[in-house]
């Protein structure tokens, strides 16, 4: 286990020992929200995903997870390489592709009370970046929380160990409580990572019960799919050259999020592919 | 401290525990309050709530204080192991709305500075990173609403050679130039190339309110632009310009925002770095 040691290890990696696998993620029509997040959790064409209530961990032994992932390695695992297209569902659609390690999730947080929600809380204990340091937190729309405009905040244990931690106060709006949109939470100051979530409260409820959950994810790689034509290959990225050679931990659960420029409802996909060096 | 020789060595470093990923998301909300950008005007984000060391608060009146890493309101990192240096090698970022987003180190930051004075203010601040100045600029951001009257302001600084120096006036105050979290960036005096400390502010006329604005000195490291709603920036700092970055021990690294719609951004924004 260890460094890849050279830029020849590198390409030797990627020509014949790396851990080549495709991707795809496919849909129907799905509402797009504009400058919002939308999951592939349910999307993927290897298998289908269901939402979860009780809380779980995710890892890559789900027969939906983006792409395989040896669950245990002897070795280090290495993104070293992502290709990514974008077809819109209208000409002009835009937007971009981030890479995540879908941690830890749970639901049955609901949109008609204003008071704190703790069913199915806490999240389930994370079992890759354990201690939550670059852990993010999100709000997951599974069913529409329909017409909304209030705020909601989690009460956190942050990267410290530090329990009763609230966020700031999260925008929660008819847009991005849809179904499959997530929303970031932003920390309380000096925080710098989740360990799990122990509450969800919003400020005022609203009139759709609904459904959400809270997902746990950490960060792996940003992929622009910005094309502004219909359909446009977009360029083949090697991390070594912009520092992002990122450890990806055995047993990940990979997945993406899509950020749309438009609201257009219609068909749309992304596919690429991720190529993963063992060193 | 030393040099990345070659690719080898680029690629060996990514992988053998020196290197350092960093991922934020900034929200478009202070506190709880929804902000506000005005196009082609420069937005501080120092306030914005984040998921990594979230908002920054207020700084102290002048004569302020050097904001560090472990200051609220900087992106958390970690400084190199002793001697080695910290290397910036790639950032990306997707963006709500159109605009560029510089990153740079807050060096001196102050506010407690009246937007009804048309006498000298004094400041009184100077850097304690960069302390040689090249590069360093000067800001007046604005923390409380100023009058709508517009006027022109200088600042009487230490330039890079350590001479004092008068900036050109730049306009402030009036509609575009008062609001809460507005930056104004001040041209320095001919020739001159940096900034070591700013001495004073004078305006030539009240703005008619008194609000409260002060001076930050900063050094922009590099920018990337958002081209469209949602869409992405991608910076790779080995091919392209500017050359792998080397970041200051503490360094308090920060963003501003250059923007090309009204609707304050929201940014996922990662950093990639090494030390060697």
């Amino acid at each position: 286990m260890g460094a890849i040691l050279n830029f020849g290890k590198y390409t030797d990696g990627l020509n014949s020992t790396g851990r080549h696998a495709q991707f795809m993620f496919m849909n129907g029509n799905i509402g797009l929200s504009p400058n919002f997040f939308i999951n592939t959790y349910l999307r993927m064409t290897l298998g289908l995903a269901v939402y979860q209530s009780s809380p779980v961990t995710m890892n890559s032994s789900l027969n939906h997870a983006a792409i395989p992932v040896p669950a245990t390695s002897d070795k280090q695992l290495w993104l070293a390489e992502m290709e990514m297209t974008f077809n819109g569902p209208t000409a002009g659609t835009r937007g971009a592709v981030t890479l995540w390690d879908r941690l830890s999730h749970m639901g049955g947080l609901i949109g008609n009370v204003a008071t704190e929600q703790t069913q199915n809380l806490p999240t389930a204990a994370l079992t890759r970046y354990t201690n939550g340091e670059g852990v993010q937190a999100f709000f997951e729309g599974h069913t529409t929380f329909g017409t909304l405009s209030t705020t909601a905040t989690i009460r956190y244990t942050n990267q410290d160990g530090v329990a009763n931690q609230v966020s700031k106060p999260l925008v929660l709006a008819t847009a991005n409580t849809l179904a499959e949109n997530m929303a970031f939470f932003c920390l309380a100051d000096g925080d710098t990572g989740v360990r799990s979530v122990e509450g969800f409260t919003m400020a005022a409820a609203g009139t759709s019960v609904g459904n959400g959950g809270i997902v746990l994810m950490k960060k792996i790689a940003t992929m622009p799919v910005d094309t502004g034509s219909y359909v446009e290959r977009q360029p083949y990225r090697q991390t070594a050259f912009n520092g992002g050679i990122v450890e990806i931990m055995p047993g990940a659960y990979l997945t993406l999020l899509y950020s749309p420029s438009t609201a257009t409802t219609g068909n749309w996909n992304i596919s690429g592919r991720l190529g993963i060096i063992e060193a | 401290m030393g040099t990345i020789t070659d690719l080898s060595d680029l690629v060996n470093l990514q992988t053998n525990g020196s290197a350092q990923h960093l991922n934020f998301y900034v929200d478009n909300r202070i506190g709880s309050a929804a902000a506000v950008c005005i196009i082609g005007q420069y937005s501080s984000l120092w306030k914005y709530n984040k998921t990594n060391g979230a908002n920054g608060g207020d700084p102290p009146v002048a004569p302020g204080e050097n904001p560090t890493k472990a200051t609220i309101g900087s992106m958390r990192y970690n400084n190199a192991a002793s001697g080695k240096q910290l290397w910036l090698l790639g950032i990306e970022a997707i963006a709500s709305g159109p605009g560029t987003f510089i990153l740079y180190d807050r060096l001196y930051h102050c506010r407690g500075l009246s937007g009804t004075s048309a006498v000298a203010q004094s400041v009184g601040g100077s850097v304690t990173r960069n302390t040689g100045g090249l590069g360093n600029e000067i800001w007046l951001e604005i923390y409380t609403l100023i009058g709508t009257t517009a006027t022109t302001l200088t600042a009487s600084y230490t330039n890079q050679d350590g001479v004092t120096k008068t900036t050109l006036p730049i306009v402030w105050g009036g509609t575009n130039t008062r609001e809460v979290d507005r930056v104004v960036r001040l041209p320095l005096a001919n020739g001159d190339t940096g900034v070591q400390g700013v001495i004073s502010v004078t305006a030539v006329a009240t703005t008619g309110t008194a609000g409260d604005f002060g001076i930050t000195i900063a050094r922009p490291l590099t920018r990337g632009y958002i081209e469209a709603a949602a869409c992405a920036c991608f910076r790779d700092l080995l091919s392209g310009v500017p050359a792998m970055l080397s970041i200051t021990d503490d360094a308090c690294l920060a963003l501003l925002w250059h923007a090309a719609a009204v609707t304050a951004p929201r940014i996922d924004f990662t950093f990639h770095a090494v030390e060697k």
